[in-house]
């Protein structure tokens, strides 16, 4: 298990991490949480010339909240979500944090880079397409902002450039009467991947039971994390009843893309089902407390 | 059997080699450097089934810090093995490979990259060949064949029959059939193999590796190597646990041995975890069917039962796994009749071999799920059908096996009384289930690998001069069971000294013949040794103590230290402890009590004979009956468990939570309690993690698809309930002090007794493992349609 | 390859060392520094045999450059006894039976520091939460969840 020969690069601040890609282009990797990119190098799925860590730039670390939403740096752990305080609705990003790999990994692993990588059953993409995130993308004298809903591609594969870096994860603010809930199947409690994965947000009117906004986002059941969309809108203007949900759960099943890779699509979609009843239960909950 | 009253024995004593353990000292393989090291490492076959059409390592040998390359042009074509009746391995392939993973050529550099960057220049041509990947492939008419010695892709074929089943069949009110496929496991310890040979000028050679036979080892390296056996030492450091797969010479130590002859610098080699899982030689994928005949009273008359295994590409231990596999159901309960056919395929995957609960878990699990199907054929409890029909101490097996102590009937009332069964059987919610099942393992196996009537077990015992440490050498493979502190407290305790007073020695074949760390035997018989040796000792000493202060040697004895004499006569000692004394003139703790103490005796015993060393001996009776087989499955005495399990199922996503485990084990005696039970709860956690989780996969071309633990799914922390755990003590005539086995046997009733408390949730029986969430709920679906139907 | 050169607190004292930049944590800590109660058991982060608690936090060494270390706080197994006394962890592990083949031992007694240290007095499934991603084969975890148990109990006692 050796690791490819490279030059070690640790800027101290974003600009100069942005120039470094620049200059090296794709012959560079990023350097995060570790946790996937230390197993692609000893795999030798990955052969960078270089590695840019960011380790020591802080300023893509942390949480910040303005009026309009909530700002997650790229580089805060999973561990730092899990226990942070995100509201009814974050729930559903937060209970996804904290069931990420192990402690010993959560300690390590960025939500940066559990979205860059792309991998279908990355823990915390569901609950961030539900809660509508975007992504800011820095490079030289340039950042923009790409929805998460399009950012990926395929499995492994995203928008980014070479030179880009992700420096942190934007949550639109939600009105009040929201709540979000996350769902993870696996076989163990601990160190598992997502068989399903599934994460509801649902924003209640006034009167706490019509749905005025319901987003509903699958792992690990396409090529790609992914939103149930038609589920989603099912349930824009009906009550939040568990006839209702449960309509909106079988449609989730439809709409996911399951490619029978690790367990039988059959069941794949069973689950897309029985987890998305579950997390919208469980979002309503969140809503209501 | 009466309690003895015991000083050292039968505590809770903290191990002897805890402290270096847990302050990060202990020094295991790849620990271990020496100076000048190399580090090797092995190219291996990256096809299933291969000829092999030239191998360049030109370029290789070339390169820059390589010190060695070495294919089978160099370390020859001797054949080797587990069982010399089936030594179908080289070192190296050189004809054709036949698993990816199997072993071509190894190189020694100076660093691991060096060694690496060697490897991938070593130029294999080769004519790939169709595989044979399942067991029906490989019987497939025509099928490509792996072993020219063995036709027809069969490593083994058992064909036993005790009584006359189909006679017995006539005379059953009822005949079930039941079937049951595991998955092939891996032994999931948590340290990887690994090994430093060192080769000096006299042409000796000395391995320090990771091993459970250190033994069978030195004799493998012997013969492979050519090396006189005298001139090979075989030292194993600290273990990170074996569970079976550490069990024989591997390819890594044999190529670290011969790089280090040829380079005559110390080489280390180090598996990654990939390596481990392409090395194997763990639980085999059985096949299961069995037919089982009763009356309708419950009593059971006959079983006929047919296994295949799914082998891999060689034997290891497969001879006595497809032994196992069927001379295990013997016993525990009164099976008069008894019928098996056993077949053991080669496929073109890495080689199957021994692992906890050798050959007899898959086994265990089809037929404590058929005896809860008969009982509940019968509305009988599952647990009065098992004590209805549950042998006792003094009965034998229809295959010749002696239950010189047999506390089954203790264990499953334990256990039924443990978990609150009458509470719980038939009264718990939907979806949560309770179920039970018994087991029964070998206290080590009668008979060595190899056809001898060699001592299973020696040992030595040293009393340092001054008295006040008695060192113990002994052959046994520490690998994390506790052996070491298992042999300090059984030498302590016959010594009559305390514990702290004992150091162990242990693991170096310069110190004694120990057949090692399997079959559970070391309790058994390295204990038998070390008593022999220590009773050795005490004679000793007692005789010089009795000869000087003119006593009676049957009146002495030494206890707590101290010599004691029986009757009223008093020991006049003083004038010896006056000369101590000034012997040991400014020496703190100088004995002054009223009491001869243990290291006085000892002084006076050496300054009378020299060095003072005992040593003992233990190989067991001629044991089982006469029929070609027999030997496997005897053992000297049987250990025995019972185990209840409580589940929850979800039945929404098939995902099973085991809640409670309560586990009874027959081990004799506890020589530590605290031992025992982590034994019992080691044993739970790999049979919760086989049923529930545990799969190596493999890709249509033979590759491994779980090489790692991430893939391949051991318990974690918050998958394991708390167990209760009922240690019981039959008191084994055959044991040292009444002890015997608890390594294995607790690991026999927790695969059934998670089914049948799967059952007793859902209404559904599984009959394939692991039980997945995907296969549960599956399942689940299907009996529901076929209800609806 | 141009070696780094990096500055760090090791179990109390400031280390320096020149590391290669492909180098683990893992490897720095066992091969240039000789500290090998820090073991490899998988290299990917699976098995947590590898835990050191990098500035408190216990995290997998093998998925660390030894060069992220550079201005860190690093404690390892090694630095957990305060010369001949044992943490009060060692000693419990000791004495509950919590240790067999001792393999997982020193990660899962780090992890079980970070928590006790972050929450003296620690729930059941808190402490099976806090090793469950150091793997033991051995001990099925029990004696170990007692072992961590025991230590919290003592400190609530003394509290």
């Amino acid at each position: 298990m050796l690791l490819p020969k490279f030059d070690y690069n640790a800027p101290a601040t974003l600009d100069e991490a942005c120039r470094m890609m620049a200059g090296y282009g794709d012959r560079a990797k990023l350097l995060a949480g570790g946790t996937d990119l230390l197993i692609a190098l000893k795999k030798k799925t990955v052969t960078p010339t270089q590695v840019v860590a960011l380790n020591r730039v802080d300023e893509i670390k942390g949480f910040l909240s303005d009026g309009d939403g909530l700002f997650i740096g790229a580089r805060t752990t999973a561990a730092e979500i899990a226990l942070s305080d995100l509201g009814p609705a974050g729930q559903a990003l937060t209970q996804a944090a904290s069931q990420v790999g192990s402690p010993l990994i959560r300690n390590l692993a960025t939500i940066g880079g559990n979205l860059v990588t792309a991998m279908p059953a990355a823990d915390m993409a569901p609950p961030l397409l539900a809660l509508q995130a975007s992504v800011v993308l820095q490079r030289i004298g340039e950042q923009r902002e790409v929805l998460l809903s399009d950012f990926f591609i395929s499995p492994g594969e995203q928008v980014m450039l070479p030179e880009e870096i992700m420096s942190m994860i934007v949550l639109p603010r939600l009105p009040e009467g929201c709540g979000g809930a996350f769902e993870k199947l696996g076989v163990r409690k601990a160190l598992e991947r997502s068989i399903v994965s599934v994460a509801a947000v649902i924003s209640l009117a006034d009167d706490g039971r019509t749905i005025q906004g319901a987003r509903i986002a699958l792992g690990a059941v396409a090529p790609t994390p992914m939103l149930a969309q038609e589920a989603g809108a099912a349930l824009c203007g009906r009550k939040a009843t568990a006839k209702n949900f449960a309509v909106a759960a079988e449609i989730a099943a439809r709409e996911a893309k399951p490619r029978g890779l690790r367990t039988s699509p059959v069941y794949s979609r069973l689950m897309v089902e029985q987890l998305t009843l579950r997390a919208l239960t469980r979002a309503l909950e969140a809503a209501n407390l | 059997m009466p309690k003895k009253k015991f000083d050292v024995l039968n505590s809770r004593a903290p191990r002897v080699d805890a402290a270096i353990k847990a302050t990060g000292k202990a020094q295991y393989a790849d620990d271990l450097s020496r100076t000048g090291q190399l580090y090797g490492a092995i190219l291996q076959s990256p096809l299933a089934h291969a000829r092999i059409l030239s191998i360049d390592t030109g370029k290789a040998e070339r390169l820059p810090g390589v010190k060695a390359v070495i294919t089978a042009k160099d370390v020859g074509l001797t054949k080797y093995g587990v069982s010399p009746a089936r030594y179908d391995e080289t070192l190296f392939a050189h004809d054709k490979v036949r698993y990816v993973g199997d072993e071509i050529a190894a190189v020694a550099a100076v660093d691991p990259a060096t060694a690496q960057a060697a490897l991938d220049l070593i130029k294999v041509e080769y004519e790939e060949l169709p595989a044979v990947l399942t067991i029906d492939e490989a019987l497939a008419d025509k099928a490509p064949q792996l072993h020219d010695d063995y036709p027809g892709n069969i490593s083994a074929e058992v064909h036993q029959e005790f009584g006359d089943v189909a006679a017995a069949f006539k005379e059953c009110d009822f005949i079930h059939t039941h079937k049951l496929v595991n998955k092939r496991q891996d032994g999931g310890f948590i340290e990887p193999h690994s090994c430093v040979a060192e080769y000096d000028h006299d042409g000796r050679l000395t391995l320090y590796t990771s091993t459970q036979v250190s033994h069978y080892v030195q004799r493998t390296v012997a013969m492979v190597t050519g090396i006189p056996i005298g001139r090979v030492r075989v030292v194993r450091p600290c273990v990170g646990g074996g569970f079976g797969p550490k069990c024989e010479a591997t390819p890594l130590e044999l190529s670290a041995c011969f790089l280090a002859i040829k380079t005559g610098s110390p080489v280390k080699i180090t598996y990654s975890r990939e390596q481990v899982f392409l090395h194997s030689r763990a639980r085999h994928q059985f096949y299961h069917e069995m037919t089982t005949g009763f009356k309708k009273d419950g009593t059971i008359m006959a079983l006929a039962h047919s296994c295949r295994l799914d082998g891999g590409a060689y034997s290891s231990f497969g001879i006595a796994t497809v032994y196992y596999a069927g001379s295990l159901l013997g016993a525990p309960y009164r099976l008069p009749n008894m019928k098996y056919d056993g077949m053991r395929v080669y496929t073109n995957k890495p080689a199957c071999g021994a692992q906890r609960g050798h050959g007899g878990v898959a086994a265990r699990a089809c037929f404590e799920q058929q005896l809860d199907i008969i009982a509940e054929e019968l509305k009988i409890d599952p647990i009065e059908l098992r004590m209805m029909n549950m042998m006792e101490t003094g009965d034998t097996t229809c295959n010749a096996l002696d239950m010189s102590s047999l506390g089954m009937k203790e264990c499953v009332n334990a256990v039924k009384k443990g978990s609150k069964w009458q509470k719980k059987k038939g009264k718990l919610p939907d979806g949560k289930g309770i179920g039970m099942a018994c087991g029964f393992f070998v206290s080590g196996a009668g008979y060595p690998i190899y056809r001898s009537d060699t001592f299973h077990s020696t040992a030595e015992i040293k009393v340092a001069e001054d008295g006040g440490t008695v060192i113990l050498r002994s052959g046994i493979a520490e690998i994390g069971q506790g052996a070491n502190t298992m042999v300090a407290m059984i030498a302590a305790e016959t010594l009559g000294i305390p514990l702290a007073d004992v150091r162990v020695d242990s693991g170096d074949t310069d110190y004694s013949v120990d057949l090692g760390a399997y079959s559970s035997r070391q309790t058994l018989m390295s204990g038998h040794a070390t008593k022999d040796a220590a009773e050795n000792v005490k004679a000793q000493i007692l005789a010089v103590v009795a000869d000087k202060l003119k006593m009676d040697v049957k009146n002495l004895d030494i206890r707590n230290g101290f010599v004691k004499v029986k009757g009223r006569k008093k020991l006049d000692f003083a004038k010896f402890r006056d000369y101590y004394r000034k012997e040991h003139r400014g020496w703190p703790n100088m004995p002054d009590g009223a009491e001869l103490s243990f290291t006085e005796a000892a002084r006076m015993a050496f300054l009378k004979k020299g060095t003072i060393v005992g040593t003992g001996k233990y190989k067991p009776p001629i044991l089982g009956g006469k029929f070609k087989g027999a030997a496997v499955g005897t053992s000297p005495a049987y250990g025995g468990s019972a185990q209840v399990v409580e589940v929850t199922v979800d039945r929404q996503t098939g995902r099973i939570t085991v809640d409670d485990m309560t586990d009874a084990h027959d081990c004799g005696l506890a020589i530590n309690k605290t031992m025992v039970e982590g034994q019992m709860q080691g044993s739970l956690s790999m049979g919760l993690g086989e049923a529930l989780f545990e799969e190596v996969k493999f890709d249509e071309k033979g590759h491994l698809m779980t090489p790692s633990l991430g893939e391949y799914r051991i318990a974690t922390a918050l998958d394991m309930p708390n167990i209760d755990t009922l240690i019981i003590e039959s008191g084994e005539p055959n044991g040292p002090f009444g002890a015997k086995e608890v390594g294995e046997g607790a690991i026999m009733p927790t695969i059934p007794a998670i089914l049948n408390a799967v059952y007793d949730a859902t209404g559904v029986r599984i009959t394939e493992l692991p039980l997945t969430p995907e296969r549960v709920l599956l399942a689940l679906k299907e009996a529901e349609a076929e209800k609806n139907a | 390859m141009k070696k780094c050169h990096i500055t760090f607190q090791l179990n109390g004292r400031t280390c320096e060392v020149l590391v290669d930049p492909n180098q683990t944590l893992l490897s720095m800590l066992r091969e240039d520094l000789s500290l090998t109660g820090t073991k490899y058991g998988c290299g990917e982060g699976d098995c947590g045999a590898c835990t050191v608690l990098l500035d408190d936090e216990p995290v997998n060494s093998c998925l660390i450059l030894a060069a992220q270390v550079d201005g860190h706080k690093l404690t390892t197994i090694e630095g957990l006894a305060d010369g001949d006394k044992l943490h009060p962890l060692q000693t419990s592990f000791i004495d509950k039976g919590a240790i067999q083949c001792g393999f997982c031992t020193p990660g899962m007694i780090l992890s079980a520091k970070a928590l006790l240290d972050e929450e003296p007095n620690p729930c059941e499934l808190d402490i099976r939460t806090a090793i469950s991603g150091n793997l033991c084969r051995c001990t099925g975890y029990q004696k170990i969840v007692e072992a961590v148990k025991a230590v919290a109990d003592d400190c609530q006692g003394e509290n």
